[in-house]
């Protein structure tokens, strides 16, 4: 063997043995960064939580089972405003959560993410819970890191708005919806047009003087049992307050308390109760969609009343809520 | 001879809500640019102007009201009644619904 083979011989031992080193190389790396990421991530969210403002969400965190804590937990969050911190939602111990709730912890949620702050949060532990969490797709809207990625795929939509009437949007909402409890994707003119009267109501009432106007659409599909559930929230000033504004004090003491207001005005009453030219047509053709089958199961919330039609219970709270928010499901039942 | 407005076609399959102000597609909106325009139109002549409400995704009071009884308010609504006809296959109702609109005086 002369020199030059000799040479040649050992320079494929050379690039073999480097090829080798680097495939192992990498493969080092390659688990050393997935254990040192997984580390890391822990480490990370256990500094991020340190500093954050910590918020432990009710365990029961549903609008019709534990009305007053709910509220009082979205109302502290609202309080939370003019604070510049992240926020860290500890959503450990919760139970029980519905769509709905999910939607108005959205809606706030949303004005904090506005503004540019960050909410971190957890996962429950109980597997339910965090099951309608998941699917709800809350997590794909948290601006911030979550403790554990999801599972499952999400089957909600959102759709918000600032300042706008959309009937394009709802139009999409309509017929999807229309899809999942007929199997097939269609008109549905009666909820399209209680979507513009909602979307209206908002702009219109909800914000007087105010320039950031804002309304929120959750809708959760629901393809095995063929229902779809809705919300619709705004953090607006309340329908109440509105109402109070127009009325004035005397008026408004010719009713009995502020649930007999409120369901005045969504009968279309006000005007013949006090004898005023009341034009609203708004909220009347909200409850004529109950009224005549066309969605089931409403529900709605507004400063401290609500109205649960379901349960036929309208009732004040002693917790105020400001804003609006609506729930309302459309099955096969229903008037399509 | 009839002069006939297709809303769906004409203005937009997804009517909106009163105002311009509230976005797109208002009741305001097709008035000025299409329902005053085209009721001047015939209003004078022996012609009918024909609605076509068919084909929307659906309508919001309103829009409705807005539109029609805003009509009805500035041209008086026998005018209207006399020069105007619905088409609403769909929602037969309507027709009856925006004429109560044409009744009511804005406060």
């Amino acid at each position: 063997m002369n020199k030059k083979d000799k040479k040649k011989i050992l320079q494929k031992i050379q690039i073999k043995r480097g090829l080798y080193t680097k495939k192992r190389r990498i493969r080092y790396l390659r688990i050393k960064h997935i254990e040192r990421d997984k580390s890391y991530s822990d480490k990370y969210f256990q500094f991020l939580i340190k500093n954050s403002i910590v918020k432990k969400i009710p365990s029961v965190f549903s609008l019709r089972e534990n009305t007053i804590e709910t509220i009082k937990f979205i109302n502290s969050l609202k309080e939370l405003g003019n604070s510049n911190k992240r926020i860290y939602l500890n959503m450990k111990e919760v139970t029980i959560i519905t769509n709905g709730t999910i939607a108005l912890l959205l809606s706030v949620m949303n004005e904090f993410t506005a503004k540019g702050r960050e909410i971190i949060g957890s996962k429950p532990k109980n597997s339910k819970a965090k099951k309608i969490l998941e699917l709800s797709g809350f997590f794909d809207y948290m601006d911030g890191d979550i403790e554990y990625p999801s599972e499952t795929n999400s089957n909600t939509i959102v759709e918000q708005s600032n300042k706008n009437v959309e009937p394009q949007s709802t139009a999409k909402i309509v017929r999807s919806a229309m899809k999942t409890v007929t199997g097939v994707s269609q008109r549905n003119k009666k909820l399209q047009g209680l979507f513009i009267e909602l979307m209206a109501n908002s702009i219109n009432h909800g914000f007087p003087g105010c320039k950031s106007k804002k309304w929120i659409v959750s809708t959760s599909h629901y393809e095995d049992d063929k229902y779809v559930s809705f919300s619709f929230i705004d953090n607006g000033v309340g329908i109440l307050k509105t109402l109070n504004q127009k009325l004035g004090r005397k008026l408004a003491t010719l009713f009995k308390g502020k649930h007999d207001l409120l369901q005045s005005a969504f009968k279309g009453e006000i005007g013949s109760r006090t004898g005023l030219p009341f034009r609203g047509k708004g909220l009347p053709f909200i409850q004529d969609k109950y009224d005549t089958n066309r969605i089931s199961n409403l529900f709605i919330l507004t400063n401290n009343v609500i109205l649960d039609y379901k349960n036929n219970k309208f009732y004040e709270i002693r917790v105020p809520y400001s804003g609006t928010f609506y729930y309302f499901e459309l099955n096969l039942n229903n008037k399509l | 001879m009839n002069i006939e407005i297709n809303i769906a076609q004409d203005f937009s399959e997804t009517p909106g809500a009163r105002y311009k102000t509230d976005g797109d597609f208002s009741g305001q909106e097709f008035f000025e640019i299409i329902l005053e325009p085209k009721f001047i139109e015939v209003q004078n002549t022996e012609n009918t102007l024909l609605i076509n409400l068919d084909n929307t995704d659906g309508y919001a009071t309103s829009f409705l009201d807005e539109a029609f009884g805003g009509l009805a308010r500035k041209y008086g609504r026998e005018n209207i009644l006399k020069k105007i006809d619905f088409i609403s296959n769909e929602e037969p109702y309507l027709i009856k619904e925006i004429k109560t609109y044409m009744d009511e005086k804005r406060n």
